[in-house]
């Protein structure tokens, strides 16, 4: 296995400046840059986050401003999985140093709504902080949360800076009785997210309630950035992983494999490579039908793979 | 306040040797393709131009001055409706960090919490300021900006999948114009593009910058032959220019005649996720492109090989004329790959 040093070009290192663990599996973590960059960043915004000396990344969302919070705040769930990377978070110590991707957003808050309805379930609630933090007055919110019973108090915590009054924690997805949570005004937008099965029952709910979809907005970091998935390489008989919430092409560059690229949006054809094992997913707007359903070529900005493994002509 | 004559009169704007050979000259190649014109917007480049963000040229203060007389006339040139406010500083930051960074002769900004300074030698401007308080700076911080900006800005705010046009300073438009197209969506803006390939051209440039990270960093080289080197060739003041590009061609091509290029730059804004869209325009006369002789033999080329669809979207005033023009300084012989003078 190829060990990666570096997320994307763009990548910067990041010193852990402070760390609050809020109960067992639940850890704040506060990173500095190390370099002077600028540092803001719009509410919904995550980091890749990667440990050093692995290929290992996983996005966490951050929970303000980082410019208004000095430093970019993350808060990680160890995972069963003693392998992954909240493992190696909940191991550090103050003054590790870790490497992130910028920030990134594609979860921005719906703009022009009135009011929001922000759904979360457990560590989903992450995102909504910021939004809780950059809501002008104006915006009228009510924040629903689902924890655990034991972890009740940890998630208390990170809500305490709000208006009591927007804020609604529920023990377990069963206290949330739905239809009265979405007799909302017509003017309402819905944000959701938390883990996948939660946010198909959101959409499903909504969708009962006679929510038009326009208005429903969920943050799926699987979905919106794939699976994880392994990469053979043919020509240098590499091999890599590709993390969820990574591209191919970060991934590719994290190995020191070398690949033209213009856009990183899967709109200039410039980083095409050769597929010879492996069902492609495509999601780029270059590659015509013919293409697309031959399999043997691929973007790696923003193509993924269908199948656990692809071998590149690389 | 007197109408500034560089950007009004044939006879006043020219470049000088310097100048235009950091001209950034649009074409790497004999033939244009309109396909492949995207390209990473890193501070790289083949001429000096391109090789800052916001770049700043011997034009500038003539620029500035220029800018300042539009929007006298005409206000409404900027625009920005309310929510823009906390994008409006996305900007401040951005130019202001770039042009110090590129251009630290003439620009300086010092930054101590909320609290700036900045400084522009060009202009004789010492300004401190809170960053984030409208009420220290004498006007809107975007327009206090983009006034110290050569080329034009608008801004571009994303609701659902859909990108419009919400506010911007546009007083060099070629053909367009603020006060019509603010409010306008992503595909009304585009709206006059009709072709098959041209308008999935446009939903893939929506596709792309909907997806765009403040990381993104993509620039595109646009062209268009003038002929006349005003800046403000906008619709509202089509009553000044359209009649130049009717009738007989201008009698000394190579003075009146000009290679108009647009560099477009596309920057996702950190805090407020508005996206802006930076135009920087050069203009080099005909005359001037032909004192570069791999210049001028490739504008040749390409003008003479235009594919019909290109030259009917481009619309080239006086191509023929034009072509003959360039005709006696092409002998033909291959040329040097890529955009750099030489």
């Amino acid at each position: 296995m190829l060990t990666g040093n570096r997320l994307g070009a763009a990548e910067r290192e990041v010193r852990v400046a402070e760390i609050e663990d809020l109960s067992p599996r639940l850890r704040r973590l506060r990173l500095l840059p190390c370099d002077r960059a600028p540092m803001a960043a719009s509410p919904g915004s995550h980091l890749l986050v990667r440990v050093p000396g692995t290929g290992r990344a996983a996005a966490y969302s951050l929970i303000g401003d980082p410019e208004t919070m000095a430093g970019y705040e993350i808060v990680v769930r160890r995972s069963e999985r003693p392998d992954g990377v909240s493992h190696r978070l909940h191991g550090l110590a103050v003054g590790a140093r870790l490497s992130v991707s910028p920030p990134r957003n594609f979860f921005a808050p719906a703009a022009g709504a009135r009011r929001h309805l922000l759904l979360s379930a457990g560590i989903g609630l992450t995102p909504f902080l910021a939004y809780a933090r950059a809501f002008p007055p104006q915006v009228d919110w009510h924040l629903v949360q689902i924890v655990r019973p034991e972890e009740r108090a940890a998630f208390a915590r990170l809500t305490a800076p709000f208006d009591p009054a927007r804020i609604t924690l529920l023990d377990g997805r069963a206290a949330l009785c739905w239809p009265d949570w979405l007799d909302q005004p017509l003017d309402t937008h819905l944000s959701a997210c938390g883990p996948a099965a939660f946010l198909e029952t959101v959409c499903g709910e909504a969708a009962k309630a006679g929510w038009v979809p326009a208005r429903v907005h969920v943050e799926r970091f699987t979905a919106a950035e794939g699976q994880a998935f392994e990469v053979r390489l043919a020509r240098s008989g590499g091999r890599l992983s590709v993390c969820a919430g990574q591209s191919l092409l970060e991934a590719l560059e994290s190995a020191g494999v070398s690949v033209a690229y213009l856009c990183r949006g899967g709109v200039c054809g410039a980083c095409r490579v050769g597929v010879l094992a492996g069902r492609p997913e495509h999601r780029d707007r270059v590659l015509d039908a013919e293409e697309r359903a031959g399999g043997k070529v691929m973007l790696a900005c923003v193509s993924r793979a269908r199948d656990d493994a692809l071998t590149l002509d690389l | 306040m007197t109408e500034p004559q560089t950007f009004r009169n044939a006879l006043t704007f020219c470049n000088a040797r310097e100048t235009l050979l950091r001209f950034p000259f649009p074409f790497a190649a004999d033939r244009y393709e309109t396909a492949a014109n995207l390209e990473q917007n890193d501070r790289t480049g083949p001429c000096a131009a391109l090789r800052a963000l916001f770049d700043v040229d011997a034009h500038y203060r003539a620029e500035i001055e220029e800018k300042a007389f539009v929007l006298a006339r005409d206000p409404q040139r900027c625009t920005l409706l309310p929510h823009l406010d906390l994008a409006q500083w996305d900007v401040v930051e951005l130019v202001m960090s770039s042009l110090a960074r590129d251009f630290p002769q003439l620009f300086r900004l010092d930054r101590d919490g909320r609290r700036w300074r900045w400084r522009n030698a060009a202009l004789g401007i010492d300004q401190s300021f809170r960053f984030g308080d409208p009420d220290s700076l004498p006007c809107p911080p975007f327009e206090y900006i983009a006034r110290q900006t050569q080329g034009d800005m608008v801004l571009l705010a994303q609701r659902g999948d859909m990108l419009y046009l919400d506010g911007g300073m546009l007083t060099a438009a070629q053909g367009w114009s603020l006060p019509f197209d603010l409010g306008m969506s992503w595909r009304e803006i585009h709206g006059e593009v009709t072709g098959e390939r041209e308008q999935a051209a446009i939903e893939r440039g929506l596709a792309f910058a909907l997806r765009m990270q403040p990381e993104t960093q993509v620039r595109r080289p646009n062209w268009v032959i003038c002929v006349t080197p005003r800046l403000d060739n906008g619709l509202e003041t089509a009553a000044e220019w359209a009649g130049l590009y009717e009738g007989a061609p201008p009698a000394d091509l190579g003075r009146n005649l000009l290679l108009r290029v647009e560099v477009q730059q596309l920057y996702r804004l950190r805090r407020s996720h508005v996206i802006l869209f930076a135009i920087r325009v050069y203009m080099a006369r005909l005359s001037e492109i032909a004192t570069v002789p791999k210049w001028a033999a490739r504008l040749h080329r390409v003008l003479r090989d235009l594919d019909p669809a290109v030259a009917r979207a481009k619309a080239v005033p006086f191509r023929d004329d034009l072509v003959a023009y360039l005709a006696p300084f092409d002998d033909g012989a291959p040329l040097a790959p890529g955009r750099a003078p030489f």
